[in-house]
């Protein structure tokens, strides 16, 4: 927050700047709301005491005026009455005296007819009293309305006889005169300064018509002007007795007046004292208590910052020496001051600073201890690292080595392998030879047997043929044959089977085909053997699976399994059924799976299964190597794989998984 | 700091609160001395007059002030009564009341600028000048030049002994110029009795030399009280002998003071006491309720030139001068009838021929 005078409010202030403000805050207000309450309470109570003040002052002064009329009164009055029985001559006198005495300016005998008969005035005014000797003052409103009331009347305006201006006038009717003494016109002015002497304060006397009679302390405008419109409507208390306060203006201020109305004349009496704020009084009770207030401010704004100075200055020491902690200096004490909390942080700060040093040494102490342990671990990762070198070199070593051996061993397989297939070449042509043995030894037999009955039936010609003999010959030439037929039959099937086994991989044929198709065909040429058994095929082929493949061996894989099944998982069986099965499988594979519900196979055969000669009808016809072939040319020629599941009592599934492409052939290495 | 410096400035504009400037119109009159009737009945008129106006409504809404000086017939007190006037920058100034003070006082406010309205200036010197000085009688020239005719034909007066106050010259010797010229003409004698008015002047002297000359009738160019003690002192010895007097004499003063003396006395009227106009009684009323007296021909000659000045001072447009609507925007309304200025500020209003009975001014018609 941005002050005028540059100055930046931001959260955070020095701690001598709040102090300030806060004890010059402090002060004034302290001292502004005893101001206050003590301008509440004695501005009030002196505006009222300087009002009652003026109110008794004017009844005083009215008062002291119509004791001083009185007084006049008294002596014109006895002056009245003695007057009746003395000679004039001695009368005058008495006349004289009066005006002697002061007073009344003029004393006038006036006659009957309101004629001078003698006029009393002050000594040098010779000219005076002959001119109004014998004047006519009938018309002389005063003297006509005491001869009209025959009693004293008081004038409050009267219309001096003698110097024409205003004075007041007394008319006292006795006998047949009238003693009519006009007042100096002084006299107004000397009652109210003896009645109220030094004081400053505003006095004014009026007459009934509001006119200027006497005063003091008044501008000429006030002296100049009609006060009637002021005066209207003054209470009753304002005649006689308390007098009456009223707010009137003089020389432009409002002032507080006691105002008192004097009975004998009408004149009214005024005393003013400045109102509110241009009362004096008041002017002082404020002036002293704002020059307080003043005081007090800059008593405060020249001490607080001295006290907050003395304050805040151990703890700039403190923060001085804390810094100084920070770079590293210790050692030093912190000052301290008279603030308890801040020696206390002082000693804290030592205690920190001590404890700090302490540490400080012990950290050198652990450093020292760890450069060594550095320098040790470094010797240690030197050496480390010369055996680890060493032991690499020598890892190196064993891996050549072991490379070699790798070699060898592969070499071996290799060796292994080719003398395995060698071997089991070998034990092909031996399961072969030994499968071929059997029925061409049969045949041989069979044959040999017919050679010789033929031999034989030679001789039986010779000797006359019999018919019995030659039934006999035929039905021996017949079983012979028979037996010859099917041994070489058998042989031919071993041989085609052997064929397929070396499957010269180079002439069989590949193309575009549609593999329902093929499964069709291969369904249809089974038909013959299928007639004859109890058993079914199903086959479910979408029907646009396209391949671009070798449908003869894929044919051939399909056969064999299907064989495998009619022969051997239906074996002992009456009923069984086959279902084949193709479905598309992702990266433009197809799916083929031959499901037969028969015997399952053997768990002891499973793991040997692809394998050649592998078979559960050695001797009786399984030459053991069907599934070998079929897993040959699955994985040689198709590109595939295949797999089988098998539960024993519940059936067989082969799953053969092949590219709807094959793989181009590489040359048989 | 700041904040008991706006206390004290606070302090000081309480102190010394006042509202709106309002219009200021002077008065300037003799309020002291022996001439004290003159002036109050002036100011009292002045008042009147003011008052009617603020509460009318005042100019434009804005009450007029009056503020009131005192020449106390003196020329010092003069000259300091009207640079205070003019020093409070008054729009005009109704008086002074008398010949000898407009002397004294036209000067300043023809310096100054102020225009100056006088109820009851009539010394022919000040008539017929293009200044800032408006006069509301006519001159002393008609008022002598009447009295002279009056006198020379009803009266059959062929002397005339003429008592006149040199305090007052101004006006008295004007008057008494204008009368011996006058009655000269028309084949008359004025002997000149001068005199200076003091309370202990010598009263019987001066009627005597006056009344040794054997006049047909005395005048008296006199203020009112002095009028009122010759009239007695030449009554004593001349109980028939004709008295008259120029206007400066009448007021309630003479008969107050004069008693039977001045029964029959003739003198002028600014106007008629039994006049029926509305406006004169209104005036009479207001006048004797506020200060229990009679007017007189200074009160309502005051009255009138107040309500020329005010009624001036409302009519006037943009920028002109109270000057020149004093002498362009009449006719103003006065208590007894219109009155207008004309380029000298000049106006003629001859005041009427009237004469003491039972203790009233009466007119003669």
């Amino acid at each position: 927050m941005r002050l005028p005078g540059g100055w930046v409010l931001s959260g955070e202030w020095r701690l001598r700047t709040s102090l300030v403000v806060l004890l010059v805050v402090a002060t004034v207000v302290t001292f502004g709301v005893i101001a206050a309450g003590v301008l509440a309470w004695r501005v009030p109570a002196a505006l009222a005491e300087d009002a009652a003040r003026m109110r008794s002052e004017a009844v005083r002064l009215a008062h002291h005026l119509e004791q001083l009329l009185s007084g006049l009164e008294g002596r014109l009055g006895a002056l009245a009455g003695l007057d009746a029985g003395l000679p004039p001559e001695q009368g005058r006198r008495l006349l004289d005296a009066v005006v002697a005495e002061g007073g009344f300016q003029a004393v006038y005998l006036l006659g009957r007819d309101g004629r001078v008969e003698h006029v009393a005035l002050p000594p040098g005014w010779t000219n005076a009293q002959a001119s109004l000797q014998g004047a006519d003052l009938s018309r002389n409103p005063l003297f006509s309305a005491a001869r009209h009331l025959d009693r004293r009347v008081w004038s409050d305006r009267y219309l001096s006889a003698l110097t024409g201006e205003s004075t007041v006038g007394l008319a006292i009717p006795f006998a047949d005169h009238v003693l009519l003494g006009e007042v100096a016109p002084d006299f107004a002015q000397y009652a109210i300064g003896s009645g109220a002497e030094g004081r400053a304060n505003p006095v004014l006397v009026v007459d009934r018509a509001g006119e200027y009679v006497a005063g003091r302390n008044l501008a000429e405008s006030d002296r100049l002007r009609n006060w009637a419109a002021d005066l209207r409507d003054l209470p009753d208390t304002a005649d006689g007795g308390n007098g009456a306060v009223r707010q009137l203006g003089f020389a432009g201020v409002l002032h507080d007046t006691g105002i008192a109305r004097s009975g004998k004349l009408d004149w009214t009496f005024m005393v003013a004292v400045p109102a509110g704020l241009a009362n004096p009084q008041v002017r002082a009770t404020v002036a002293i208590v704002f020059g307080g207030f003043l005081a007090s401010m800059l008593l405060a704004l020249v001490l607080a910052p001295l006290w907050a100075s003395r304050m805040s200055s151990p703890l700039r020491a403190m923060i001085a020496e804390t810094r100084a902690l920070t770079t590293g200096k210790f050692g030093g004490t912190i000052t301290r001051g008279p603030i308890r909390e801040f020696n206390e942080l002082a000693t804290d700060m030592e205690t920190m600073a001590q404890a700090i040093r302490e540490r400080q040494s012990e950290l050198r102490q652990s450093e020292g201890y760890l450069r060594q342990s550095l320098q040790t671990v470094r010797q240690l990762n030197l050496e480390l690292e010369e055996r680890v070198e060493r032991r690499t070199a020598d890892l190196a070593h064993a891996n050549n080595e072991l490379s070699a051996a790798m070699e060898t061993l592969k070499m071996a397989q290799t060796e292994l392998v080719r003398s395995e297939k060698l071997a089991s070449l070998g034990s092909i042509v031996g399961g072969v030879a030994h499968e071929l043995n059997t029925p061409i030894g049969n045949g041989v037999m069979a044959v040999s047997t017919l050679h010789d009955e033929v031999g034989s039936f030679r001789g039986e010609i010779a000797k006359g043929l019999r018919r019995a003999a030659l039934d006999a010959f035929v039905d021996r030439v017949e079983r012979g044959s028979e037996i010859a037929l099917r041994n070489l039959k058998r042989a031919n099937e071993l041989i085609a089977s052997f064929k397929q086994v070396a499957v010269d991989q180079t002439s069989v044929q590949r193309r575009r085909f549609r593999l329902g198709e093929v499964v069709d065909e291969i369904l249809l040429t089974l038909q013959p053997t299928l007639r004859r058994t109890p058993y079914t095929v199903r086959a479910r082929i979408p029907a646009g699976v396209e391949m671009d493949s070798y449908p003869g061996p894929l044919g051939q894989v399909l056969t064999n399994l299907l064989n495998n099944a009619l022969t051997h998982g239906f074996e002992g069986r009456h009923h069984g059924l086959i279902e084949i099965v193709a479905e598309p499988l992702a990266d433009d594979r197809v799916g083929l799976t031959v499901t037969d519900d028969g015997i399952g196979i053997p768990p002891a055969l499973a793991d040997r299964v692809f394998d050649p000669f592998v078979t559960s009808k050695l001797g009786r016809g399984g030459s053991g190597l069907g599934l070998h072939i079929v897993w040959s040319t699955v994985t040689a020629v198709l590109g595939g794989s295949i797999s089988f599941t098998s539960e024993a009592g519940h059936g067989t599934t082969f799953r053969v998984i092949v590219p709807l492409v094959a793989p181009r052939q590489l040359p048989a290495g | 700091m700041v904040r008991a410096a706006f206390l004290v400035l606070l302090l000081a504009a309480l102190a010394a609160c006042s509202p709106r400037e309002p219009l200021r119109i002077g008065f300037i009159g003799g309020l002291s001395g022996r001439v004290a009737d003159l002036g109050e009945a002036g100011r009292n008129g002045a008042q009147i007059a003011v008052e009617e106006f603020n509460q009318a409504g005042g100019i434009n809404g804005l009450p007029v002030e009056l503020v009131v000086r005192d020449d106390g017939q003196n020329p010092e007190k003069a000259i300091a009564a009207v640079n205070d006037l003019v020093a409070m920058r008054v729009a005009a100034i109704v008086g002074p009341m008398t010949s000898a003070m407009a002397d004294v006082v036209l000067p300043i406010a023809q310096r100054s600028g102020v225009v100056l309205v006088s109820p009851t200036v009539t010394a022919r010197k000040f008539f017929g000048l293009d200044d800032n000085l408006f006069l509301v009688m006519s001159s002393t020239r008609e008022e002598a030049a009447l009295s002279a005719d009056f006198h020379y034909r009803h009266n059959g007066t062929r002397r005339v002994a003429a008592i006149h106050d040199l305090r007052n010259r101004s006006y008295t010797e004007s008057w008494l110029e204008d009368f011996t010229v006058a009655f000269q003409a028309l084949g008359g004698d004025v002997v000149p009795v001068a005199y200076e008015s003091s309370p202990d002047a010598d009263v019987q002297g001066i009627v005597r030399r006056a009344l040794d000359s054997r006049p047909d009738a005395v005048l008296l160019i006199t203020s009112a009280v002095d009028a009122a003690r010759f009239a007695q002192n030449i009554r004593a010895q001349e109980p028939a002998l004709l008295l008259f007097a120029s206007q400066w004499a009448t007021t309630e003063r003479l008969i107050e003071l004069g008693g039977k003396a001045v029964e029959g006395m003739v003198l002028h009227n600014y106007f008629d006491q039994a006049s029926t106009a509305e406006g004169l009684q209104r005036l009479r009323r207001a006048y004797g309720e506020r200060f229990q007296r009679e007017p007189g021909f200074a009160g309502v000659a005051a009255y009138d030139a107040t309500r020329a000045v005010l009624e001036a001072a409302a009519r006037r447009t943009g920028n002109e001068s109270l000057r020149d609507a004093l002498q362009k925007r009449g006719p103003f309304a006065g208590a007894e009838g219109d009155m207008t200025f004309d380029s000298s500020g000049d106006s003629r209003r001859v005041p009427h021929i009237t004469v003491v009975q039972d203790g009233r001014f009466v007119v003669l018609h």
